[in-house]
């Protein structure tokens, strides 16, 4: 192949005139060059009044392919490669002209010719998308063989003279010309407001959503079986698309768009090939800087609740659920102003909420109040693992903890949670028994066990003043979680000592008879609905 | 993304185009009414109630224009009537009107605040006098001082036609100078791609503003040069065609500088994805099988991936890139399982695109589609390929006979269109006699078929001519 340091190539005169010149054939396997070098000379020598020596010498290439045409069909290949030859060598200029503008374009004139009546069916067309995608000028002698080898079988165009006007072709105007320029001529309202909102595009919003848009529609289409691209240029242009993508997200974090943030961060979470992982990975860890959310929770706490920048902020933090609930965590463990703290532990109730092992991390923590927030976060995921999660908070030496561990239990529900509840009628603390006792009675699934637990405690009471207030308590909750076993435990109150305390029998004795009465209803209602 | 930052700044341009088109109207309506009145000063008295009540029409449009602005100026030039610097379309009432106005050696009217209806009706009967009276410019001034007509002032005739021959073969020498030297870039950024280096942002980026502000000063002397063969070119002429026809259609819609710089990188780059198309496909000296026009087909994907790797492109070149071939219908391509919504910069490359792929098939296959043809398949593909508006105002910009058309005329002359006017139908033409381009220099050679005589065109064009099949080169006239 001729290329470009063919440039500026000296060669001897090849001696040849145009009588001669079939004569030269032969010189086209030993020296194409000096071949491509005697054309031009010969061009120059033979151009006539009406063509250019571009033509002229296009015409005799023709001409020189029609005279390989009548020799031995065996010596056709050997003379055509070095015809395609001798055009290669020729300098930069006139070889792409003689290529490119001559004979490409009768290639493509041809098929033009051939495909006439669709041509204006899709514009532009395959032809016209073809042509201009000749970017290189890299040509084979191959292909500029099979182009010689074409154009030689047709005829040669004689240089044609200046037309007449009298010859000139006239193509008559359209008879529907002035109804075409009537509608051109003004423009209608809705044209008008069309206008307008075009001539409103190409503002920075626009742009970037269009840019956002056409990002991710890259990332799916960098792979193609057709071209097989190496692996690690389709990595580099993935890697270009992602870059783009993560240039825009910080931009837009910086104008608080969260809407099309939320939509890349939504992106940099699709399926792709596996060398494209890891680039992936990369952008998601950036993307959720600590930094980033917490200015994105500055801007949702200044947001009114509901309101459209609120619930666009939230979804963009919602989709970096893990990232933003540990920032969360950690800005409530440090946030000394109580409203942020129960802003913090509002927003992650709900975000927090699929995130019950990171948060339940923080149950070890040294500080009362970081295990208590965990707490109250965790309770709102109202699920069985969250209880097994709270064990670890049973026995915290923080009241604080434990209370909020009770009332987390009390929200939960359910056997479980009944079950650890009644472990607080242990507790050492009187409050903590007596929200224990509380709860005992509002959480559902309490029932025989915690009904047995409590008959336990009440069992150790002793009749003073003190006490007795959270005896009658225990008494009345029994009343509503006891079963006969319980009833008949209460029975003991009936009996009054004297040495003890009347007063104090008494109230013990009322509250034992209100709720066997109670335990007895449950138990007949119980019946009445089974023998329904 | 500094230059969409910049693209921001909303500015009076923003909704010129929009104000521009409104400000034309009331201005045709002002000539109009203006016509009427001189019309009845011929027929009634003074005093006379039609008279009276035409005036009065015509103060009201008078002062609404003046509202902004100091004085309300119309300027007769080349057949053409120009409200400020814009021209303003007419019918053949009103270029009578006009000639009778040249005839006088009226080239203009400027109106000023102050202005009476009783004022306008002693102008309009000023105006019946002889032609012959106008001749000498001080008498007629003294005579309006005299009549009272202190709120009108008549300009004599711009010659502005006569002395354009030499100014305008140096803008065109200048426009071919700057249309080279952009496809020179384009040589430059492909021959970057091939070597798999980094694109001349810079390089691009002031080519595309020289195109810009050459565009902004003379949009038809690049425009002309779209329509020139250059075969063995074409691939990169190509792309600064689309880049020209794109700056010049946002230049037309009154787009901010900015944002028509943006359109024109669009245009240069909406290609650049070819270069990922294997050599031996896109060199193939034979029709393409299915597989191999599919690799073609992926440009606009392989494009935007090429710019998106580029860190200071607009990322509306990348867009642009990527949608210029989505029609939202099933041709186009590359295939979405999602209708992509073209950015309207994407669809003004994409007419731009298209247009040019009607001109090469003309100019370089000898398809004989006549320019108007040509624009009547644009238009057939308003609504369905193209949004109809953009046609619609394409096809404006680009008149019906666009810049290098040949035509003949009624007269029996051939011309080559060299500007466009406010009347689609009749440009500006230069009337070729030598067909050599010495034309050019002939400053009587260009003529506007505005131009009447005792009220009816001097000229009107009758047909086209295709310039390759009889052996014009267009060249010689547009660059």
């Amino acid at each position: 192949m001729a290329g470009p340091e063919a440039e500026g190539a000296s060669k001897p005169k090849q001696e040849i005139t145009a009588s001669t010149r079939t004569l030269m054939l032969g010189d086209l396997l030993s020296d194409p060059e000096g071949y491509g070098a005697a054309m031009v000379e010969l061009a120059r020598q033979t151009v006539g009044e009406n063509e250019t020596v571009e033509d002229r010498l296009f015409s005799l290439y023709k001409e020189a392919g029609q005279q390989i045409g009548v020799r031995p069909e065996d010596e056709h290949e050997a003379l055509f490669e070095g015809l395609a030859k001798a055009v290669l060598s020729l300098d930069a200029p006139l070889r792409n002209t003689m290529v490119a503008g001559k004979l490409y374009a009768e290639l493509d004139a041809d098929a033009v010719a051939e495909q006439r009546p669709e041509l204006m069916d899709d514009l532009p067309g395959e032809l016209h998308e073809i042509m201009t995608g000749r970017y290189p000028r890299d040509w084979t002698v191959q292909q500029v063989k099979t182009l010689l080898k074409r154009s030689a079988r047709k005829k040669i165009d004689p240089p044609q003279p200046p037309v007449s006007l009298e010859n000139m072709v006239i193509a008559p105007l359209p008879p529907n010309l002035d109804a075409i320029v009537q509608e051109l001529a003004d423009y209608t309202a809705e044209e008008m407001e069309e206008l307008k909102i075009i001539g409103e595009s190409g503002m920075e919003s626009d742009i970037i959503e269009a840019a956002v848009r056409t990002l991710i529609f890259l990332m799916t289409l960098v792979k193609d079986r057709n071209l097989r691209k190496p692996v690690d240029k389709e990595v580099h242009l993935f890697s270009g698309v992602v870059h783009q993508l993560e240039e825009m997200l910080s931009y837009l974090l910086k104008k608080k768009d969260y809407d099309l943030a939320s939509i890349i961060i939504r992106s940099l979470h699709m399926p792709v090939a596996a060398e494209f992982k890891p680039r992936l990975a990369e952008a998601i860890r950036k993307t959720a800087s600590p930094k980033a959310i917490k200015e994105m929770i500055t801007e949702l706490r200044k947001a009114p609740k509901g309101s459209d920048d609120y619930l666009a902020t939230y979804a963009y933090l919602a989709m970096m659920e893990r990232q933003a609930t540990e920032v969360m965590l950690d800005l409530l463990a440090e946030e000394k102003d109580r409203v942020v703290r129960l802003f913090l532990v509002d927003l992650l109730k709900d975000l927090g909420k699929n995130q019950v092992a990171l948060i339940a991390e923080q149950l070890n923590d040294g500080r009362w109040y970081v295990v208590r927030n965990a707490v109250r976060i965790l309770c709102e995921n109202k699920s069985e693992q969250t209880v097994s999660y709270l064990i670890k908070a049973l026995d915290h030496e923080n009241l604080q903890v434990r209370q909020e561990v009770a009332r987390g239990l009390i929200m939960i529900g359910g056997k479980k949670a009944a079950t650890l509840l009644s472990r607080f009628l242990k507790d050492k603390n009187a409050d903590m028994q007596f929200m224990a006792i509380r709860g005992l009675g509002e959480i559902s699934g309490a029932g025989t066990s915690e009904a047995q637990a409590l008959v336990e405690f009440l069992q150790d009471r002793r009749l003073t003043r003190k006490e007795n207030e959270l005896t009658i308590e225990g008494i009345t909750i029994l009343g509503k979680i006891g079963d006969q076993g319980s009833a008949m435990f209460l029975e003991r109150y009936a009996r009054l000592r004297w040495w003890k305390s009347r007063r104090l029998q008494e109230e013990l004795r009322a509250a034992a008879a209100a709720s066997t009465e109670e335990i007895q209803r449950r138990k007949g209602d119980a019946r009445r609905t089974a023998g329904r | 993304m500094p230059e969409e930052q910049q693209v921001d700044s909303r500015g009076e341009a923003r909704q010129s185009f929009f104000a521009k088109q409104q400000l034309l109207q009331s201005t045709r309506a002002v000539f109009q009414q203006l016509a009427g009145v001189l019309k009845n000063s011929s027929l009634y008295p003074a005093a006379h109630p039609f008279l009276l009540s035409s005036a009065d029409k015509l103060l009201r449009q008078i002062n609404e224009l003046l509202v902004m602005r100091k004085d309300v100026s119309f300027y007769l030039a080349g057949g053409e009537l120009f409200f400020e610097t814009n021209s303003v379309p007419v019918d053949q009432g009103l270029a009578a009107l006009m000639e009778q106005f040249t005839i006088r050696n009226v080239g203009g009217l400027i109106f000023r605040p102050g202005l009476t209806n009783e004022e306008i009706i002693r102008f309009a009967h000023f105006m019946n006098n002889e032609a012959k009276f106008f001749a000498d410019r001080a008498k007629v001034e003294e005579a309006m001082v005299r009549e009272g007509i202190m709120h009108i002032e008549i300009h004599r005739v711009l010659f502005v036609d006569k002395k354009a021959g030499a100014s305008i073969k140096e803008e065109t020498k200048k426009a071919t100078e700057v249309f080279m030297s952009a496809v020179d870039t384009v040589k430059d950024m492909v021959q970057s791609v091939h070597q798999d280096k980094a694109i001349n942002m810079r390089q691009v980026n002031t080519t595309v503003q020289t195109l810009v502000d050459n565009i902004l000063y003379n949009r038809d002397a690049l425009m002309g040069l779209t329509s020139l063969k250059m075969y063995d070119e074409y691939t990169f002429v190509h792309s600064v065609n689309v880049a020209i026809l794109s700056i010049s259609l946002g230049t037309y819609l009154s787009f901010e500088k900015t944002q028509v710089a943006a359109l024109g990188v669009a245009g240069m780059m909406h290609d650049i994805g070819k270069m990922s198309v294997p050599l031996e496909v896109i060199n193939k000296p034979d029709k393409l099988t299915n597989e191999e026009w599919e690799m073609v087909k992926r440009h606009p994907i392989e494009g935007a991936l090429m710019l998106a790797d580029v860190p200071a492109m607009t990322k509306l070149a990348m867009v642009s890139s990527f949608e210029h071939h989505q029609h939202g219908d099933i041709r186009g391509y590359p295939r979405m399982d999602d209708i992509v919504q073209q950015h309207p910069f994407s669809q003004i490359v994409a007419i731009a695109d298209a247009y040019d792929a009607i001109v090469a098939a003309r100019v370089y296959y000898k398809v004989p589609t006549p320019p108007e043809q040509g624009i009547s398949i644009m238009l057939q593909k308003r609504g369905t390929v193209f949004k109809a508006v953009l046609v619609k105002a394409f096809v404006n910009m680009i008149g019906i006979f666009p810049i290098g058309t040949v035509v003949k005329l009624n007269t029996g002359e051939i011309g080559i269109v060299m500007h466009q006017t406010r009347d689609l139908r009749r440009p500006r033409i230069l009337i070729l006699t030598t067909f050599d381009g010495s034309e050019r220099d002939d400053p009587q050679a260009e003529v506007s078929l505005l131009e009447t005589a005792h009220g009816n065109y001097t000229r009107t064009i009758i047909g086209t001519i295709e310039p390759v099949g009889a052996r014009i080169d267009i060249k010689k006239y547009v660059a």
